[in-house]
């Protein structure tokens, strides 16, 4: 059980620590930052010299139009500073560090979040969020970043908080419930800020939660509209009922609906051309489909909300009656195609979506992983997958004590997980982190859960070559055809970004945070970071000179769940450091910095 | 000792800055006692005076936070073997986990990664031996209980019934994902499916039970006994019968402790149970929370 009050003399000191930051912070007399806009939001991916969203813009395309650095002068691309997240406490650092105002603000594991002066890196300060007893994170202590609105910065929390604090102070400003944590919620992606709205999804694998959207008044934290994404439950506007999601029972049997998972756990995209949040949910409950025939919506699938009303404009379910875990949460980037508006989306059963993001007509699926053993393809015409009847067996009819085993590629961590692709607009090409795994899936009939007997699943991740499990891959989403890859030993787990430098940044397991060439996929640099990267990369300017910021820190979900996977990690350190990078200038430069 | 220093540095810290009010809302709760002295061993349980005893939280009859502390059968029994052993008691509730192999790893071996260590015993674990092969870190022993699936219904609803099949028109209360809910999803091809009510306890069923909003309850029936009791309701019919058209439906509960190479802990505990059995005092504990006691189908094969 997590204690609620530390013991530890080391805690003690840092308490003592962090009073004198928020003193000299206060006792500085900071002034007030000018606050950032919806407009300045709306503008983000074009902006160069502040990074207001994880995703680097609404459309999450992760790209950057800095050139500064490229492929000419990379190699003497250096860090500029670093900085420790400290603490006895370590583990997966997933975030994106966002820059406004000459500040840069990133989340850390644990529910932590530092403000640091962004030139230098010194630690303006820091929110340690008071985590309760008995909270019960699906996937490690992790967190995915931050959004800023006006004067706040707000991130959500472990216990499903979603917390608005003072970018000058660290002060709390607002501090809503997401949802119950004792019931099984929590809360660790970024959230989105639209049109004065902070829109959330929420986490938590545990059986009996529904996944939800909620629109929040960002300066207030006030719930404006709430839409549930399993069929069946009444959506909110402003405290009245605002219609159900879907149809009741209409692809769910009985009442199993109430508690149907889906939940959104992965955050939202937006296209400002048609006004819609894109948000993909997670896998039904409970996890064996035998028990709850139908497609069971609106679980597997991307929703399309309009912002303005909390209503679904349109889905696209990738996995129906999912059987897999394929959780459907992967982001949806909006993009334009050949002068069409469309969208994409790398989805954990390891095909490749184009999907028209007014309508979400399919136009293009195409596998980005090598192998598929659970379809074949995808029919455009209906936009289902082809089964090929690789559906582990069902539990209760069994009769031995253990369940047919199939084997079953992807492996339920997906053909990609949560680590976020990037598009270039200048290559035309998607950068994927994928990876190469299938899984062992059977009936276990000799399982308990809670004291009692219970009929379970049994699996068994395993690599599908010897050599290789990721592979970041430059995919040309007109042909849905693989142009190249870079293979790496241990799968990859952080997220990808391209600049108009024509390079391609991601990190490694192994500690590396590499570039690569856009158009050829030619390795042009690496820096070994001392744990794993699964953090974001964001790059700005400030002061005429080209920043790239990445998380370091080993954790995430493989070495939780990775089965013989996990034994190609096990060695790997912790950590907890955000790396920031510059082009090396002659010591006679940095003086007069 | 190390309370102390920290609320002295919390003290120190309001007093120099006054305004610093958010200050002690912001201590991080990342800190867990990660003990590491114990070797599993008897002498290690008796050199620190206190057994640690992992028991699942929320979960009536059997453990679960009261008002004055944790309560309930495992709570008593725990708190009885900890008396013959000659040390002191200690629970620690903890919600489960997706499954028992998760909670005997998060609570007896290996310990959760968000910190906290490991307790000495956990109380109501699966006492089945193709359960125990598949967990090499764990020693199973002392089969204590034995649970079945049962139903309870309404005689002014429903009349008695043979079959099982008799509930698929009626509204069962199930909680969610458990065996009683897998079982009417899944038994005779779904044909019950739609006869289940999922809620998200056993003692929202129970409730929704006594307001009349069910025609009958599924669950194992000691958890059910001891919520009738507790909650008091007026006249219901119990049945239990072989449930079938599914695996497995009555189980053994007992006892584990971390796998050791010195077995003087397991054994103590062993006997102590036995002592308690021998005595009367463990069918005094149940009978205490409305639980008709169940002897282990293993000791019944053992004495037949």
């Amino acid at each position: 059980m997590m204690k609620a009050i530390s013991v530890r003399g080391t805690v003690a000191s840092r308490i003592s620590l962090w009073c004198a930051g928020t003193v000299l912070a206060l006792g500085g007399g900071v002034a007030s930052a000018a606050g950032v806009t919806d407009a300045m939001i709306k503008n983000d991916a074009v902006t160069t010299d502040q990074v207001l969203t994880v995703g680097l813009g609404l459309h999450g395309q992760r790209h950057s139009p800095l050139k500064t650095i490229n492929a000419g002068n990379i190699g003497d691309l250096v860090p500029a500073w670093t900085f420790s997240f400290g603490g006895e406490k370590q583990r997966g650092q997933e975030t994106q560090p966002l820059i406004y105002d000459g500040k840069m603000f990133i989340t850390g594991s644990y529910s932590r979040l530092w403000a640091l002066d962004a030139k230098t890196g010194k630690m303006l300060w820091d929110y340690q969020h008071r985590l309760p007893d008995g909270i019960m994170p699906c996937c490690d202590v992790i967190n995915r970043g931050a959004a800023l609105f006006g004067d706040l910065v707000i991130f959500g929390t472990l216990d499903a908080r979603l917390v608005a604090l003072n970018q000058d102070t660290g002060k709390v400003v607002w501090n809503e419930k997401l949802g119950d944590y004792k019931a099984g919620y929590s809360y660790t992606a970024a959230p989105l800020i639209v049109d004065g709205l902070v829109i959330t999804g929420v986490s938590g694998g545990e059986f009996g939660i529904v996944g939800k959207v909620d629109a929040r008044d960002a300066a207030t934290g006030k719930l404006v509209w709430s839409r549930p994404t399993v069929e069946g439950h009444m959506g909110t506007f402003k405290g009245k009922d605002n219609g159900i999601t879907g149809k009741t029972n209409a692809s769910w049997p009985g009442d199993m609906w109430k508690y149907g998972g889906a939940a959104t756990w992965l955050g939202c995209t937006y296209a400002d051309d048609v006004g819609l949040v894109y948000c993909g949910t997670g896998n039904p409950a409970p996890w064996n489909a035998h028990l709850r025939p139908g497609d069971n919506l609106y679980s597997t699938s991307t929703v399309a909300i309009d912002v303005k009303t909390g209503k679904i404009r349109w889905s696209y379910q990738s996995t129906p009656n999912d059987h897999w875990d394929f959780d459907g949460v992967n982001e949806f980037i909006p993009f334009d195609m050949d002068g069409k508006k469309v969208g994409a989306k790398a989805d954990r059963n390891g095909f490749f979506y184009v999907i028209d993001r007014a309508n979400g007509k399919l136009i293009n699926a195409s596998p980005f992983v090598t192998r598929q053993t659970w379809a074949s393809g995808v029919d455009l015409k209906t936009g289902r997958p082809i089964e090929s009847g690789n559906r582990p067996g069902d539990p209760s009819q069994a009769s031995g004590e253990k369940g047919e085993s199939v084997f079953s590629a992807p492996s339920f961590l997906g053909g990609k997980n949560w680590m976020p692709m990037a598009y270039s607009p200048d290559t035309g090409y998607f950068y994927v982190p994928a990876n190469e795994w299938g899984m062992d899936i059977w009936n276990e009939p000799i399982t308990y859960k809670k004291g009692a007997a219970y009929l379970g699943a049994g699996f068994n991740i395993k690599p599908l070559y010897e050599d290789y499990i990721g592979a970041l891959r430059a995919i040309d989403p007109r042909t849905g055809k693989i142009v190249w890859e870079a293979k790496n030993d241990a799968p990859l787990w952080g997220g990808v970004m391209t600049t108009a430098g024509d390079l391609v940044f991601t990190g490694t397991p192994e500690g590396y945070f590499k570039a690569f060439d856009a158009r050829t996929g030619k390795e042009l640099w690496k820096f070994q970071t001392g744990s794993g990267v699964v953090g974001q990369p964001a790059t700005w300017e400030q002061d005429g000179v080209q920043y790239i910021a990445i998380a370091s820190g080993w954790g995430g979900a493989v070495p939780l769940w990775g089965g013989d996977v996990a034994k190609k990690v096990k060695d790997i350190s912790q950590g907890g450091m955000m790396w920031v990078f510059r082009l090396h200038e002659s010591g006679a430069d940095v003086a007069k910095n | 000792m190390s309370l102390l220093r920290r609320s002295h540095r919390l003290r120190t810290c309001a007093l120099w800055f006054a305004l610093c009010a958010v200050c002690a809302q912001t201590v991080v709760a990342d800190d867990r006692d990660d003990r590491d002295d114990s070797d599993g061993s008897l002498a290690a349980v008796k050199a620190r005076g206190t057994q640690e005893v992992a028991l699942y939280d929320a979960f009536p009859p059997y453990s679960y936070q009261g008002a004055a502390g944790p309560a309930g059968i495992d709570v008593d029994l725990g708190r009885a073997l900890a008396k013959r052993l000659g040390v002191g008691f200690k629970a620690r509730l903890f919600p489960a986990d997706e499954t028992m192999s998760v909670d005997l790893r998060n609570n007896l071996w290996k310990g959760h990664y968000l910190g906290g260590g490991v307790a000495d015993v956990m109380i109501h674990v699966a006492a089945d031996p193709k359960f125990a092969a598949r967990e090499d870190k764990v020693d199973f022993f002392g089969a204590y209980f034995n649970e079945a699936v049962s139903v309870v219904y309404r005689p002014d609803r429903m009349e008695d019934f043979e079959s099982p099949l008799a509930l698929s028109t009626r509204k069962v209360g199930v909680e969610i994902d458990s065996i009683s809910d897998y079982y009417l999803s899944g038994a005779f091809n779904g044909r019950l499916r739609t006869a289940a009510v999922r809620h998200g306890s056993l003692r929202e069923a129970v409730e929704a039970f006594r307001a009349g909003q069910l025609d009958a309850l599924m669950a194992p029936r000691g958890e059910l006994q001891g919520l009738m009791k507790a909650m008091d309701l007026g006249e219901v019919r119990f049945r239990q019968q072989e449930l079938l058209g599914l695996f497995r439906t009555s189980w053994d509960i007992g006892l584990a402790v971390r796998r050791a190479q010195d077995h003087s802990l397991r054994q103590a505990l062993a006997g102590a149970l036995d002592e308690l059995r021998a005595e009367g005092e463990l069918e005094k504990i149940f009978a205490r929370h409305g639980v008709v006691y169940v002897a282990p189908s293993s000791a019944r094969a053992g004495a037949e």
